[in-house]
């Protein structure tokens, strides 16, 4: 069987399996788009009246053009039917002084208006939402108003997910809805930012956008992904992204915006160091974002008035180590290159050397005592054996050929190309199995996942087959130990948010329980087009023989939500799942 | 002897400190229990509402009351 397996993966014909659609250049993102506007996220409560001027003033020197405030419920209605602007309306005035623009966040929740019936933890309740709608249409409806002659741009809630909303998708809708007619209600000419969950989660945005709310959705607002998540995959969200799921909706665009999408970063995800942040910023370039909020500590001139004036024009290197973007000004091009890890390159490696003598004065974005460039004794080098020392923070270098940079954003394919291995879509199936010895994993992966919550799964021998076993422990009281996913993430290549609805069956081939019927079973959480979802329960049958279960999906989105795409999950089961192999295969659309 | 289940005891209660501090797998929604049979084994024998806690706290670290977990399930009920 395993090495029926290994042929199959490489001896059947390339079937002719409909190819990702190859989107055009977007028209959002022509030649020489500039760089996003940079902003500048602010927390009132942490500068004093004077320090709030001082701030202001250095980010407008620095070449903010906006800011973005939490205006938090709790302090512009401490109590119901009070409210009080005055935390809100200096520092408003002040950043209008300087010619910045505000963008004000609706919520936190206030605490009161927390239904108390609902046990929210005192430290939470921020993060709940209102017992009633009209409470919320009020607040929303005295905010909009008090500064509807000042600020034009709003964002509903601060980050629709587990950790800052404590409510169903439903009941967000039913706020932004809410918000939006109040917002539109006090003044039409408003700009409504509506926030994803995080992480470029795919499969939500394409929900939303789909949705009658993306009628209240003016600016998609995004959120830089952490420092985990490697930059090709953020890279191939954001390709997906602006040239299938944005250039699929007409939803977004409005009358009085260009005929495009707006995008606008609205932060890190979690708390990012500076090298990741400039290198995410400049991807977001890549792709057209139009304005990027960063925290406000993190705007320095160092790294700003570099980046100022400078036009994208396309890529050059995707990774996995050295990305390289192209860039230009009235100076000519500017390439901005950075790696995973710090490495030494050769120049000509990143682009052909046009001016050796610029190269050599390349500098690292954001550390002005830094450089790029790898000095040797006596270094009279010719251009060719220039050397640049690389790392996460991107290096800025002139006097490299930018005309060999592909022009626009790159697409699905381009990231993909970038990639190690080979590309694997056009191939009917993959597996995990790990009786074999050269490629256990193929296509599908679980190795690198062990990580995850409840996935510290082990490779044991069972009956002299390497299997995959669960570990979940019978004592009451330490169930929080139990390890009962075995979690897969599918190849890229192989299948990535596919809208077209691609059908597919996952085979699971299991020892048989040793524990009688009813025993042993297993579901399949898996990444679905409407969010995660759950195959019925499969009950394994006793014997000690080896058992295939197979499960046909017909709506897997397998876009990595949360660094899988599904996981098997044996928990409610009275013995651990000893797994030999999991197959994925394509299957051909249902007949008419 | 009662050292030595002391110390088993603390291991065992790091342990569950550990996995209950364990960092997020992401920024993410929550899980869609709508689909499930309550106090069967695909929800461990709990209700929607439980095994929706159950799985945030597994998932996400993050605890929801037993009322908060119940709205959110009548909410993805409706959904369905």
């Amino acid at each position: 069987m395993r090495s029926f397996l290994f042929a199959l993966a490489f001896a059947l014909p390339l079937a002719a399996l409909p190819a990702v659609a190859d989107a055009s250049p977007l028209t959002c993102n022509p030649l020489g788009n500039p760089l996003p506007l940079i902003g500048a996220n602010l927390d009132p409560a942490s500068l004093t009246p004077e320090a709030q001027s001082a701030e202001l003033a250095r980010l407008a020197e620095i070449g903010a053009t906006s800011i973005r405030l939490l205006l938090d419920w709790n302090r512009v209605e401490p109590q119901p039917g009070n409210f009080t602007w005055a935390a809100y309306d200096s520092l408003v005035d002040a950043a209008l002084a300087q010619g910045l623009d505000v963008v004000l966040v609706l919520g936190p929740c206030a605490e009161w208006a927390v239904d108390p019936a609902w046990n929210v933890p005192p430290d939470r309740r921020a993060y709940s939402i209102p017992r009633s709608l009209d409470l919320w249409e009020r607040y929303v409806s005295r905010a909009v108003s008090h500064f509807r002659t000042r600020v034009h741009s709003w964002q509903v809630r601060r980050h629709p997910n587990v950790h800052y909303f404590r409510g169903a998708r439903s009941e967000y809708i039913l706020l932004l809805r809410a918000a939006a007619h109040q917002i539109r209600t006090h003044d039409p000419h408003a700009l409504i930012i509506v926030p994803e969950p995080g992480s470029l989660g795919l499969a939500t945005l394409d929900q939303l956008l789909h949705s009658p709310a993306s009628d209240d959705c003016d600016i998609l607002g995004l959120y830089l992904p952490a420092k985990e998540r490697s930059f090709s995959d953020a890279a191939l969200a954001w390709a997906v992204l602006a040239h299938e799921v944005l250039a699929g909706s007409e939803a977004l665009a409005g009358p009085d915006l260009p005929h495009r999408q707006p995008i606008w970063i609205l932060g890190p995800d979690a708390p990012t160091p500076e090298p990741h942040l400039l290198a995410h910023y400049l991807l977001a370039a890549a792709f057209g974002a139009d304005r990027c909020y960063l925290p406000a500590n993190a705007l320095r001139a160092d790294w700003l008035c570099p980046l100022s004036n400078l036009r994208y024009l396309g890529f050059l290197h995707l990774g996995p180590e050295l990305w390289a973007l192209a860039f230009e000004d009235a100076a000519g091009s500017v390439v901005a290159a950075w790696t995973s890890d710090e490495c030494e390159v050769l120049a000509a490696a990143i682009a052909p050397i046009s001016d050796p003598d610029l190269v050599r004065q390349a500098a690292l974005l954001g550390d002005p005592a830094g450089t790029a460039i790898v000095s040797r004794p006596g270094d009279a080098s010719p251009g060719d054996s220039i050397t640049l020392r690389l790392g996460p923070r991107p290096a800025l270098i002139r006097g490299l050929a930018a005309g060999a940079a592909s022009p626009g954003a790159p697409t699905r394919r381009d990231v993909l190309a970038a990639r190690p291995g080979p590309d694997l879509q056009r191939l009917p199936l993959a597996y995990a199995d790990y009786a074999m010895d050269l490629l256990p994993e193929f296509g599908l992966y679980n190795r690198s996942l062990r990580d995850l919550p409840g996935g510290a799964i082990s490779e044991e021998l069972r009956v002299g087959r390497p299997c995959l076993r669960t570990h979940m422990t019978s004592r009451k009281g330490e169930e929080k130990l139990d390890n009962p996913y075995l979690y897969f993430d599918v190849d890229d290549t192989w299948l990535y948010f596919d809208r077209a609805g691609t059908r597919v069956a996952i085979t699971v081939e299991c020892e048989g329980s040793f524990r009688g019927q009813k025993k042993l079973g297993f579901n399949i959480m898996y990444d679905a087009t409407t969010g995660y979802r759950f195959t019925p329960w499969q009950w394994v049958d006793p014997g000690y023989r080896w058992r295939r279960h197979r499960i046909e999906l017909d709506d897997v989105s397998f876009a990595n939500r949360d660094g899988y795409d599904f996981r098997i999950n044996v928990k409610g089961s009275k013995q651990d799942l000893w797994v030999a192999a999991v197959t994925i295969e394509k299957l051909p659309p249902p007949s008419p | 002897m009662v050292k030595l289940a002391s110390s088993l005891v603390v291991l065992a209660l790091l342990g569950i400190l550990l996995a209950i501090a364990a960092p997020p797998a992401s920024a993410a929604e929550y899980t869609n229990v709508a689909s499930l049979e309550p106090w069967a084994v695909e929800t461990n024998y709990m209700s929607l509402a439980g095994y929706l806690r159950w799985m945030t706290c597994t998932d996400q670290g993050v605890w929801l009351s037993m009322a908060e977990a119940k709205r959110i399930v009548a909410g993805q009920l409706e959904q369905r």
